[in-house]
């Protein structure tokens, strides 16, 4: 649900940047974390509804969806989501689908261990970022 | 581009920020943010978001363990009264949060950008100590601070460095509050940590008002409902709010 709240900031922002640079904005390349379990129709729809009342209502939106690859801080170990899949699912079940890792994916040490060594203390790269702008 | 870093900002654009802080632990951070919210809250929406990802004790100050609902706004706030609250505790519910340091930051500014907030005043609670999350909010906004210490000497020394890093970095501090100064006995003020000089010398140094509160033992019965509190701890607070 909160895919409108992330497209609203996105049309906001580019719309900011196209402005201070006075440039006509053709395409916008965002990456999200698959962590982060976003729909990606839904952040579609939610940009090309909330662009037309902005400056930048031309734009069009690509998302791009990023593996995850952690790495443990402790033993060095490097994992992806599939190895994590009992925790992930079990974060789905007790919290639904607004769950703790679809608002803030970070919070995923709190979920999940190393599947090697049990340690919380792994790498994420979680963040949410517009990686290009096509004018 | 950081799209949530951006909409944190614009979400707080205008508005009044309050941060309650402190370099130091246990010094009562959450509760003079929280009746700081409920003064204010008497006249006019009042919105208070906890950044302790770790403690979240302005949930458990208010009572509240339920998990915040989300919208197309993003995350709704729990209402108290005219007090709408925030906090990753409404997120995770009833489990420990443990982060690496550089993930802190993300998921501050998650609660940040996602957080509806539509009150003017915004209070923030924040945890002890200088790091990430004194860095994001700085990131963010910039704050009015109100800076809590014990009178201890201890608490005092730890709060300077803050407090030169808070002028260092052009932010406002308002208040310097001495928290827990005294205590009203039958046979008269007690001061626990001796009389406040240390606090007002820092004050004095650098043109900051310095407020003293008492230790109320009666806030101990309202942990988890301070919306009913009104005894004289937040009438101290209310005095140096007007
Ligand atoms: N003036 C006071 N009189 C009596 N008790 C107080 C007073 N101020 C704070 N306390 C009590 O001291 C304890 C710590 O207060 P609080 O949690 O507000 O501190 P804090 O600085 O937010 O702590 P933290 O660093 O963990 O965030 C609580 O139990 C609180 O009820
Ligand atoms: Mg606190
Ligand atoms: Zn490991």
């Amino acid at each position: 649900m909160h895919e409108w709240a992330i497209a609203m900031s996105i049309v906001g922002s580019v719309e900011k940047w196209s402005l201070e640079r006075n440039l006509k904005v053709k395409k916008v390349y965002l990456s999200i974390p698959s962590l982060s379990m976003l729909e990606v129709e839904i952040l579609l729809e939610a940009f090309n509804t909330i662009k037309k009342e902005s400056k930048i209502s031309g734009a069009e939106l690509e998302v791009i969806v990023r593996e995850q690859n952690f790495k443990c801080r402790s033993c060095g170990n490097v994992f992806t989501m599939k190895d994590i899949k009992e925790e992930l699912e079990s974060v789905i079940k007790d919290y639904g689908e607004e769950n703790p890792l679809h608002i803030a994916p970070s919070l995923i040490t709190a979920f999940a261990k190393c599947p090697k060594c049990g340690s919380n203390d792994f790498e994420v790269d979680s963040s949410i970022r517009v990686e290009g702008i096509e004018v | 581009m950081n799209p949530l870093l951006e909409l944190a900002r614009e979400r707080l654009r205008g508005k009044r920020v309050i941060a309650v802080m402190s370099a130091k632990g246990g010094v009562g951070k959450s509760t003079v943010a929280s009746l700081i919210a409920l003064n204010l809250s008497e006249r006019q929406n009042t919105a208070i978001i906890d950044l302790d990802i770790y403690g979240n004790s302005t949930l458990k100050l208010f009572g509240i363990s339920k998990l915040h609902g989300v919208s197309k706004n993003g995350i709704e706030p729990f209402k108290v009264g005219n007090v709408s609250i925030f906090s990753i505790g409404g997120i995770v519910g009833d489990r420990y949060v443990v982060l690496t340091g550089s993930e802190e930051g993300n998921v501050l500014e998650s609660l940040l950008g996602l957080s509806n907030v539509n009150e003017e005043t915004v209070i923030i609670d924040m945890p002890p100590g200088m790091g990430e999350e004194l860095l994001t909010l700085k990131r963010v906004v910039n704050p009015e601070v109100f800076l809590v210490t014990l009178p201890s000497k201890l608490s005092v020394m730890t709060v300077k460095h803050m407090l030169d890093y808070l002028l260092d970095s052009k932010i406002e501090v308002k208040r310097i509050i001495a928290n827990m100064c005294y205590l009203k006995t039958p046979e008269g003020l007690i001061y626990p940590f001796g009389k406040p000089d240390i606090v007002e010398d820092l004050g004095k140094k650098h043109g900051i008002r310095v407020e003293h509160l008492p230790v109320d033992p009666e806030l101990e019965n309202f942990a988890g409902r301070i919306q009913e509190y009104s005894g004289v701890l937040k009438e101290e607070v209310r005095k140096f709010l007007s």
